[in-house]
């Protein structure tokens, strides 16, 4: 049984793992003699992995867990699906995700206040996230958000050079919302940009 | 440690089991994780974090 990592467009040879190519697309795997549990160490070691391979190219992260029979069957997996890999792959090309999570504490109309004052809460809820979120996506190549009362989970996929101005406008975002709680971590591989959300 | 980079090292873990558990192209339709295993592994990440922390102290290098 083997466990895939990443698919990607060329070997990865200076990493302890196996590659497979076929004709300008390569997936990443490692041997193994059962489907990994998702323990903490089990978790950053493939994140490790993928880190290594999208520090040299262009990455689309795996689903932790996703094992095949074998080498042949990923070979197999990057014929049958080649063109969506590559165009997944040129659709990441050059950037990275940076995920952005918004709290506050939200309005506690719905237990004890009138049914107008509740879609008032919402309205103003959903004009909160709007004004983190559009900007932000104004720089990204793409981008994905979910909110719900007190909270905005969004994730940005950002040319490798934009980041720093990504980051920028976050902080002067986050200066004009003094009672917004914000947190932004990355770079991560696209992980929420792959096709299969 | 103070409870502002512990937090933030909570969300940064958060994020990591999201996008690993959540995110990503998924190649087979076996459902390998239940849910249970998800809330096991919340739990597992946050026993983890004096170790990280203890790790990035002493110069190793870990994901972001």
């Amino acid at each position: 049984m083997i466990c895939v990592y990443a698919i990607t467009r060329a070997p990865a040879p200076d990493i302890d793992v196996h590659s497979v190519a076929r004709g300008g697309l390569a997936a990443i795997f490692s041997s193994v003699e059962a489907a990994p549990e998702p323990t903490p160490d089990a978790l950053l070691a493939h994140e490790r992995v993928v880190e290594q391979v999208m520090a040299v190219q262009p990455v689309l992260p795996v689903q932790f867990g996703m094992t095949l029979a074998d080498e042949g069957a990923l070979a197999g997996l990057l014929d049958e699906r080649r063109a969506a890999f590559e165009e997944s792959l040129a659709s990441v090309d050059g950037c990275v995700e940076l995920s952005v999570r918004v709290r506050w504490t939200p309005s506690n109309t719905a237990a004890t206040g009138s049914g107008r004052e509740y879609l008032a809460d919402r309205f103003e809820e959903r004009r909160r996230a709007d004004e983190v979120h559009r900007p932000l996506a104004g720089l990204a190549r793409s981008s994905t958000s979910r909110s719900e009362p007190g909270l905005l989970a969004a994730a940005y996929l950002v040319p490798a050079e934009a980041v720093g101005p990504f980051t920028g406008r976050l902080e002067a975002i986050r200066d004009e919302h003094p009672a917004l709680d914000f947190s932004c971590t990355g770079p991560w591989p696209p992980y929420s940009f792959v096709g299969d959300r | 440690m103070t409870s502002e980079v512990a937090a933030n090292q909570d969300v940064a873990l958060v994020d990591l089991v999201d996008r690993l558990l959540h995110g990503g192209v998924v190649i087979t339709g076996d459902i390998t994780l239940a849910v249970a295993d998800v809330d096991l592994v919340y739990v597992g990440l946050r026993a983890l974090i004096s170790s990280v922390a203890t790790a990035e102290a002493n110069g190793v290098k870990l994901p972001r």
